[in-house]
């Protein structure tokens, strides 16, 4: 079991000159052949994780181990690790084929051989007719793609990428995605990247750590990061969201089950379905309640019957237990690309309901993102929907008032971390 | 287009600093080629008429020692200035935005003191009874008073102490722009610490490298001022020649000869670092000039 582990960190903790803490009390591990990512806001420590492993920074506290050894006394140049920097970090003195050269030089291998390995390496990236060319006269992505050979042509155990499609066009970024993962994938390189993307990170990993000021507040695949976040934090950094936040009290909410009220500030009592996996939360314990965009459902009338949360009618609950219409948005799709739900909501379930003036209403082709603004004082609600459906219903108006209607089985109840970043996409 | 024709026609900025550069370097040394192929008369007077002898008079041998020693000179002061400026261009470009600033400024508040008075305080400090010397016999370390000052030792302390400078500020301009993340990149390819500063740091400071050691080789070359005061009277120099040649044997012709050769001398230094320069640029020009190979097609590339 052990031994399928590339890299562990055990209670790594890393702080500069000041008692500033960088990076704080890490643990978690990375399996062989795994495609990891660090997601998380500028100046949240990501660099700094990855000049810990490969040895360019020395932790303060606690282990780095590498296939179970403990490496933090190792020296960089004596790990199997090599890394694509942030800025690529060519060398300006050499041409490009003395750039992917350089590791397999500086270990002494035969030159017949370092000239088989690096032009095979620039074939395999297409720069086969570059060998001769200045790494100035290259473009963005080709720079790129010699900082990735240079690195790669070493045979890494593993391979750090430190937001290496940072400064490619959105094109260029797209093309790149489906290079390295085929390129992990044919190679079984351990790849850890970086990235504050959340987009990169959820269609690259197979696991992805959200980091926030120096913690790791949930590692997870990407459906799990998307559908299941930790955190306020999580929620708002991975995707749109919409997210609430009060004191928890226990509730009965229709659709079976037990439910969590929450009483937040503003938007009234709005309610979420206990997940029977997690702890249920303390009476009286802050929480968070997230929903994304493509759960809500956009209504011109009230919607009748069963119970309600929210501001929208006064709540009655009745108990018809129906399966809950769980419509799942792509495998780690962005909030962009999510498929909105239209469905009606199953008889009997509770719904939240706000009601509040259109704002905002942006096209993205499939579908329209709008916010409600429910009142001045309060952050609008964001929703997404469908363009099918906008037609069929009468379209949607600017300043005009609109029903915010979703499920209780659809609201997650998170933990409430502190404020750090504002409502994101 | 506005590019286009400046480069064609030179503005009429630079006029100024044409007129100077004529006015106080073409013409003194046109004057000084004058004077260098003419003749000392009986009396001291300088004779007219042309002839070369002055220059087959600085290849006998007695000269060729005193510009053999010379060379030595510039030579060891500027490999020592080079061993004592990198460590310290390469810390000060390390250092925060602050301690750089300081750090300068420690580097040229020195120049704020006229150069005679500088060189000449050395000699209070290095003398027989001056501050090392009285502390060291204090202190009981030595018994005797150490010559420091008259001989070639003081000599050299002088010389480096004047002309660290010109060796640091071009360094550190040079390590200032350095981009240190590539010494990481370096260690994170395997190459240990000296292979780091053999293929990386120093090739991409040599620029600085060359401009610091021209700045000290070429004026210490022709040094006269701190020979004649920490030198005592035992060697002479290039440069106290030249005094000596103009201003005691008032032998202007001779002295002008040995002048040109100076001049010919730094020149040819300047014109070496230069072609090396083109040369450089020209390699570049070539690569840029070979056709474009055609933009990678990935999808392709990554099924071989
Ligand atoms: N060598 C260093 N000395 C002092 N502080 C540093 C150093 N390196 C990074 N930091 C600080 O650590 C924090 C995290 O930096 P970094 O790991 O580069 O973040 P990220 O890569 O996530 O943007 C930043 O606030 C940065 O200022
Ligand atoms: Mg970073």
């Amino acid at each position: 079991m052990n031994d399928q582990l590339e890299l562990e960190f055990e209670h790594v903790t890393k702080s500069f000159t000041g008692d500033r803490v960088v990076v704080n009390n890490l643990s978690f591990s990375v399996k062989k052949g795994e495609f990891f990512s660090f997601l998380g806001p500028s100046g949240c420590g990501k660099t700094t994780c990855l000049r810990m492993i490969s040895g360019l920074e020395r932790p303060s506290q606690g282990l780095i181990k590498m296939s179970g050894k403990v490496v933090n006394d190792i020296h960089p140049h004596k790990r199997n690790v090599h890394t694509v920097f942030q800025k690529y970090a060519l060398f300006p003195h050499l041409n490009v084929f003395e750039n992917v050269a350089f590791g397999l030089k500086m270990k002494k291998r035969p030159p017949a051989e370092v000239k088989e390995r690096v032009e095979r390496m620039l074939r395999m990236v297409s720069l086969q007719d570059y060998t001769r060319r200045s790494i100035q006269q290259l473009s963005g992505g080709e720079q790129q793609r010699v900082a990735l050979v240079r690195a790669l042509v070493n045979e890494p155990a593993i391979l750090l990428l430190d937001e290496p499609l940072a400064a490619l066009d959105l094109k260029l970024r797209e093309q790149m995605h489906r290079e390295l993962s085929s390129l992990q994938k044919q190679l079984g390189t351990t790849f850890i990247f970086v990235t504050h993307d959340q987009g990169e990170a959820l269609t690259l990993s197979d696991r992805v750590a959200i980091m926030n000021a120096g913690n790791i507040e949930q590692i997870g695949t990407p459906t799990e990061v998307y559908e299941q976040p930790a955190s306020t934090f999580v929620a708002r950094f991975v995707g749109t969201t919409n997210v609430f936040s009060g004191p928890a009290s226990h509730a009965t909410i229709g659709g079976g089950g037990s439910g969590v009220a929450v009483a937040t500030d503003g938007f009234g009592t709005l309610f979420a379905k206990q997940d029977e996996a997690k702890p249920r939360p303390a009476t009286g314990d802050n929480v968070g309640l997230v929903v994304r965009p493509e759960k809500i459902r956009i209504r011109v009338t009230a919607p009748a019957g069963s119970g309600h949360g929210g501001l929208g009618t006064q709540s009655s609950t009745s108990s018809a237990p129906a399966p809950a219409s769980a419509v799942t948005p792509a495998n780690g799709a962005s909030a962009a690309t999510a498929v909105p739900t239209d469905a009606p909501i199953p008889s009997g379930h509770t719904v939240n309901v706000l009601r509040g003036t259109l704002i905002e209403r942006i096209y993205f082709g499939p579908t329209t993102q709008i916010k409600l603004q429910i009142s001045d004082r309060l952050p609008p609600i964001i929703a997404l929907v469908a363009n099918q459906t906008a037609t069929k219903m009468p379209s949607l108006k600017m300043g005009d008032r609109y029903y915010a209607v979703w499920d209780a089985a659809d609201s997650i109840l998170v933990s409430s971390s502190q404020p750090t970043a504002s409502q994101s996409t | 287009m506005n590019q286009k024709m400046s480069r064609r026609q030179p503005p009429l900025l630079i006029l100024p600093s044409l007129a100077w550069f004529i006015v106080f370097l073409i013409i003194p040394i046109g004057i000084v080629i004058l004077y260098s192929v003419r003749h000392k008369g009986a009396y001291g007077q300088v004779d007219w008429s042309l002839n070369l002898d002055n220059y087959k008079r600085a290849f006998e041998p007695i000269y060729l020692m005193i510009v053999a020693r010379s060379l030595w000179l510039a030579a060891y002061t500027t490999a020592i200035c080079l061993a004592l400026s990198y460590p310290l261009a390469y810390f000060m470009a390390r250092s925060s935005e602050g301690a750089k600033k300081a750090l300068l400024a420690l580097v040229i508040i020195p120049f704020w003191t006229n150069f005679v008075i500088r060189v000449y305080s050395l000699k209070l400090v290095l003398g027989e009874a001056g501050t090392i010397n009285s502390v060291l016999l204090k202190l009981h370390l030595i018994s005797a008073p150490l010559q420091m000052v008259d001989n070639s030792f003081g000599v050299s302390i002088g010389m480096v102490y004047n002309y660290l400078p010109f060796m640091v500020l071009p360094m550190y301009v040079a390590l200032d722009k350095f981009d240190f993340t590539l010494m990481d990149a370096a260690y994170d390819l395997g190459a240990t610490k000296t292979q780091t500063i053999i293929r990386v740091l120093l090739p991409l400071s040599l620029p600085g490298i060359v401009t610091g050691s021209l700045f000290v080789f070429i004026p210490a070359f022709g040094e006269f001022v701190i020979p004649d005061l920490l030198g005592g009277s035992q060697s002479m120099y290039v440069g106290t020649l030249i005094t000596e040649t103009f201003l005691k044997s008032r032998d202007w012709p001779f002295g002008s000869a040995l002048s040109s050769f100076l001049v010919l001398f730094a020149m040819a230094a300047f014109m070496f670092v230069l072609s090396r320069q083109a040369a450089d640029d020209e390699n570049l020009r070539r690569a840029e000039n070979t056709a474009p190979a055609p933009l990678p097609d990935t999808k392709v590339a990554l099924h071989v």
